[in-house]
């Protein structure tokens, strides 16, 4: 399983990391656009800071899924065979079960049109997610594990 | 007669059945499972059928999961089949058509009860007229649905989930819709008297007229033997063609209960007794969801918890159980989020202080949002949040592992109060992917 980790020692807090993930998740992918002329999604990564202390917070992509587990229209549920968490956004209503159930505070609702609970999706189709690529400080690393 | 032998039964096809297959399938992928369900339909989202009232669904998003599920996870599914009785000891149940025809004897070695609950009928002059129906099943919904053409204005009796559910759904489609509650308040179950303030000022600003400490004990019929009208306890009448009875429900546990598996007191909601790993007293026959109990992690008990959640996760833990796991299921307490006219709302454990000593809140009100923790030795034991939901599942957590919060308990309610907030410890656990359920 890809995993997304901080080295919280190193991370400053600048937060280029929701701006980054905010652009990949747009209708453009264009950062001036996504800001100037687009409503720009919630990021899915979440630069989380008490005082001196910052560091970056996204889907932990638990084996055992308790936002998947809780949904109640199965929209995010978890393929019995590959073990994967597959989340279609057109059957979420917003009722945000989801985000009561993770206990990471990982599931963020989404408010703009459509109301739909967002979570990190690891930036499909790139070979290298939008926020590890963009940290300024190497802080954000990615790692594939076993479970 | 017809008949077959599977490793695994199950009987309903809701939550917990599709909790208890995908908890079979994690582990064994070759046993033979079986559903048999008195509804003709595809798994569908029983939370969703309020939705469909709306108009802004169709059939198939109900769907809970792919149609190719029961391929997929290799199920032998018989719809339309009511379980009419279980031979605990002979390890079979008879099957007979919802339809007619004839039965099937099903023989297992594990079962799973998932019999759900049905709908408690208040007890009213005229409830035989049309147009007065409870709403927990897809067919309920869908002829309501199909009837709206003959409806301006309706009566929706309990503001419960699923009363307040309906009545919203119902608003936007509707002249007249009036939700008629026996408390004092709205949602009491998942509110306080602020949160349900909140939730009654959302509901007047969509169209929907709430009446509390009351409730209808008549309804009156015109000529076609239609609702015309219903009266309530204060002897007021309301004009309506459509009377929703949302009273509550009760557990389905007769099946059970006529094959010897213990039943829990009805004074403790009566559902069908079972351990933590949701085992009945008959060993290898298992219970689940809304007919059965399940541990309440915040209250420390057995109890009813008709949630959703819940039922799946009762029957995925059934489901490993029954391949030879050891999991518990002691992760849910009276736990709940919905969405009113846009104003989202949760609350998990207590929603009111207890009265015993020790128990403290922390209340915090915005504009337009509120929050409330209850704390016992700064453990919380309670959570509201009306209006801004960000990072509840975080107090969630926190309540489920019984952090002791002195640390940051004056942060708990402050502006973004997060994992940060948690110190190294805390905030390496919130790193750390769930890797197991409880065992």
């Amino acid at each position: 399983m890809r995993r997304i980790y901080c080295r919280d020692e190193v991370c400053i807090g600048c937060r280029l990391c929701e701006i980054h993930c905010q652009v990949e998740h747009s209708a453009s992918k264009d950062i001036l656009k996504t800001f100037k002329k687009e409503t720009p999604p919630p990021p899915m990564v979440r630069v989380e800071e008490r005082g001196a202390t910052s560091f970056a917070l996204q889907c932990r992509q638990c084996p055992e899924p308790y936002c998947a587990y809780s949904c109640i229209t199965g929209a995010i549920w978890q393929d019995v065979d590959t073990g994967e968490v597959l989340h279609d956004k057109e059957k979420c209503i917003g009722c945000w079960t989801c985000v009561l159930a993770c206990p990471k505070g990982a599931v963020r609702p989404d408010l703009r049109g459509p109301r739909v609970a967002v979570r990190c999706d690891l930036c499909p189709g790139r070979e290298i997610p939008a926020c590890v690529e963009s940290c300024p400080n190497d802080a954000l690393y990615e790692v594939d594990e076993e479970f | 007669m017809a008949s077959g032998t599977f490793d695994y039964l199950i009987i309903g096809n809701s939550a917990g059945g599709v909790g208890c297959i995908e908890g079979i399938r994690r582990q064994d992928k070759k046993g033979r499972i079986a559903v048999v369900s008195d509804e003709p339909h595809h798994v569908y989202s029983r939370p969703l059928i309020t939705h469909l009232l709306d108009g802004h669904l169709s059939g198939n998003s109900m769907d809970f999961r792919p149609r190719d599920f029961y391929r997929k996870t290799r199920v032998d599914f018989f719809p339309g089949f009511r379980a009419a009785s279980l031979d605990a000891d002979g390890r079979e149940v008879h099957a007979v058509p919802v339809a007619g025809g004839p039965g099937k004897v099903l023989r297992f070695k594990k079962l799973l009860i998932a019999t759900g609950a049905r709908p408690f009928m208040p007890l009213m002059e005229g409830l035989g007229l049309e147009g007065i129906t409870p709403m927990i099943t897809l067919d309920q919904s869908l002829r309501v649905r199909e009837d709206l053409g003959q409806v301006r204005k309706a009566v929706v009796l309990g503001a419960g989930l699923i009363g307040t559910k309906t009545a919203q759904a119902l608003a936007g489609r509707l002249e007249e819709v009036t939700l008629v509650e026996l408390g004092d308040r709205i949602l009491a179950p998942v509110t306080d008297p602020v949160s349900s303030g909140m939730a009654m000022e959302a509901f007047r600003k969509g169209n929907v007229e709430i009446i509390l400490n009351n409730t209808v004990t008549a309804a009156g019929g015109d000529s076609r033997g239609r609702i015309a009208e219903v009266t309530l306890k204060d002897g007021t009448s309301i004009p309506c063609q459509l009377l929703v009875l949302a009273a509550g429900v009760r557990p389905k546990a007769e099946l059970a209960a006529g094959a010897g598996v213990r039943i829990a007191d009805v004074k403790t909601g009566g559902g069908i007794d079972v351990n933590t790993r949701m085992e009945t007293n008959r060993k290898g026959i298992y219970a689940c969801g809304d007919c059965a109990h399940a541990w309440d992690f915040v209250t420390g008990g057995m109890r009813l918890l008709p949630l959703w959640p819940n039922a799946y996760i009762g029957g995925r833990v059934a489901g490993l159980n029954m391949t030879g796991s050891e999991y518990r299921h002691t992760w849910v307490t009276n736990m709940n989020s919905v969405d009113f006219f846009g104003l989202p709302m949760v609350s998990a454990g207590f929603v009111l202080k207890p009265e015993e000593p020790g128990f403290e809140e922390i209340v915090r009100e915005d504009e337009g949002a509120y929050a409330k923790v209850i704390l016992k030795d700064d453990i919380i034991r309670g959570l509201i949040m009306a209006g801004n939901v960000q990072r509840a599942g975080l107090y969630l957590g926190l309540m489920r592992s019984e952090v002791r919060t002195t640390p940051f308990r004056d942060q708990l309610l402050r502006d973004e109060f997060s994992a940060a907030d948690l110190g190294p410890e805390g905030r390496e656990e919130i790193m750390r992917p769930i890797m197991e359920m409880e065992s």
